[in-house]
């Protein structure tokens, strides 16, 4: 029955990294949009948006990753939504990470020092204007090297898509697993592909922090 | 003093944070081109005072009038407010990731909606005008607090507005600084600029100011000229005050 060669399982398991990637990219570029809405709507919109989001991040951050993916994947098609592998998981892995960056890029504004605000605003400018070219500025030095960071928390948090039957690496290791029995060599390529895309992202992450650490 | 009209006038002016009351009924006139001096101990309400002039703080009750027109309003009122009045701040609270000239032109650009090269030139000229027009294209973080906060004054010049208000402008700065910011107000107020300014520095309102205010628990307590109150407090607060921060 085991007609896999150790060459296979490497061909097989990286002919998978393809969906891995993708759904580390939704999940991160549609997270930082969503992320990007929600801080301006939390800063812009007053008091009640504020806490709005607030209450709406705590609820995500709260549950586990996995929770989300199964209320994706279950809990959609109650209301006649049809969802594949895909949706659902990248539906919960977009939720995971807007929470988290939205929490990140917003700490980040309110970081900026209040007297910013203030002298920009006692120079007569608008309070739109004042956000774009005085804070939001300094507020992105400060959010780069933790939102670079957590491209490493997405790109492990994607595993868990395996749960719900998506075929990414994770899930693709499993499969192998059941066919050949060779945990150690599967799961070991494995957590080395994962290493291999974190690497460099540390590593950026650590460059960012150092090159952004400016202070007045 | 009274055949000017007043730049900036208090009426009654009560502000509270929560149940703390910082000021209790300010009256207060202040002519065009005059220099005021507001001291009296911490918490005496002077910052508060002179923050409620562009309304960084807004009062609950009377009236802060300038040129005769109140001061509150919507924000696109407070804004025009604020392009007609200047500040200073203690942290000087330039903008870290502009050039001392960035720093200068952004406000003309998007408030006063000067052209660049009109924003540029007059921001140079202000730079100069503190003598530090050959550092113009430093950051902040590269500059000593003494020629941050000149950078600072020269920004507020830049707008060309009706009154600079100083915050205590040289109370972050260390003692060998102090002087080069000092002589550059001294001069701003030879050239007949309304000035408001907190500080503690008595020689300087010694030699420039027209009026020194003494406030205590919210209140103006003494106005006087220079040469009066420094010579006969009528309050012993003020004498009080005086004692300790001449010695």
């Amino acid at each position: 029955m085991n007609q896999f060669t150790t060459f296979g399982i490497v061909e097989t398991i990286l002919s998978k990294l393809p969906w891995t990637l993708l759904l580390s990219l939704i999940a991160f570029v549609g997270g930082a949009f969503v992320a990007g809405l929600l801080t301006m709507f939390a800063i812009l919109g007053g008091k009640i948006a504020n806490v709005g989001v607030s209450v709406v991040i705590s609820t995500v951050q709260s549950t586990p990753l996995l929770m989300l993916m199964f209320l994706c994947f279950f809990g959609l098609p109650l209301f006649q939504i049809e969802v594949s592998p895909l949706l659902a998981a990248s539906a919960a892995l977009v939720a995971f990470t807007a929470a988290y960056l939205t929490e990140a890029w917003r700490s980040a504004l309110k970081a900026v020092h209040a007297g910013q605000w203030e002298a920009a605003l006692s120079s007569g400018m608008r309070h739109d204007h004042v956000l774009l070219a005085i804070i939001l500025p300094q507020a992105v030095r400060i959010a780069i090297p933790p939102t670079v960071g957590f491209l490493v928390q997405v790109v492990k948090a994607t595993s868990l898509a395996s749960i719900v039957g998506f075929m990414e690496i994770t899930r693709v290791g499993t499969v192998l697993n059941n066919i050949t029995f060779r945990p150690f060599l599967i799961f070991a390529i494995i957590g080395a592909l994962y290493m291999a895309l974190n690497l460099p992202i540390s590593l950026a992450a650590r460059h960012l922090e150092r090159r952004f650490n400016f202070n007045r | 003093m009274s055949h000017n009209a007043p730049a900036i006038e208090f009426r009654k002016v009560c502000k509270w944070f929560g149940d703390f009351q910082a000021l209790a009924g300010v009256d207060l006139k202040i002519g065009k081109g005059e220099r005021v001096v507001i001291c009296g101990p911490s918490g005496s309400g002077k910052s508060t005072m002179v923050r409620c002039i562009n309304q960084l703080e807004q009062h609950q009750k009377g009236d802060i009038l300038l040129n005769g027109a109140t001061v509150t309003g919507n924000s696109a009122h407070v804004r025009s407010i604020r392009r007609r009045v200047g500040m200073v701040f203690q942290q000087f609270n330039l903008y870290p990731h502009m050039t001392a000239l960035q720093n200068c032109v952004i406000a003309q650009r998007l408030v006063a909606r000067r052209q660049r090269h009109e924003a540029e030139d007059i921001a140079r000229a202000y730079l100069e005008r503190v003598k530090i027009a050959d550092k113009a294209d430093r950051y902040p973080h590269q500059l000593s607090g003494g020629q941050q906060q000149r950078v600072a004054i020269a920004r507020a010049l830049c707008m060309q507005s009706e009154a600079i208000l100083f915050d205590e402008p040289t109370s972050a700065l260390d003692p060998e600084m102090i002087r080069e910011v000092l002589d550059v107000m001294v001069g701003l107020a030879q050239d007949g600029l309304t000035m408001v300014c907190v500080t503690h520095e008595m020689g300087f309102a010694r030699q420039v100011a027209d009026a020194v205010v003494f406030m205590d628990h919210g209140r103006i307590v003494e106005v006087a000229a220079p040469a009066e109150f420094f010579k006969e407090q009528k309050t012993q607060r003020a004498r009080d005050f005086l004692a300790q921060i001449l010695h």
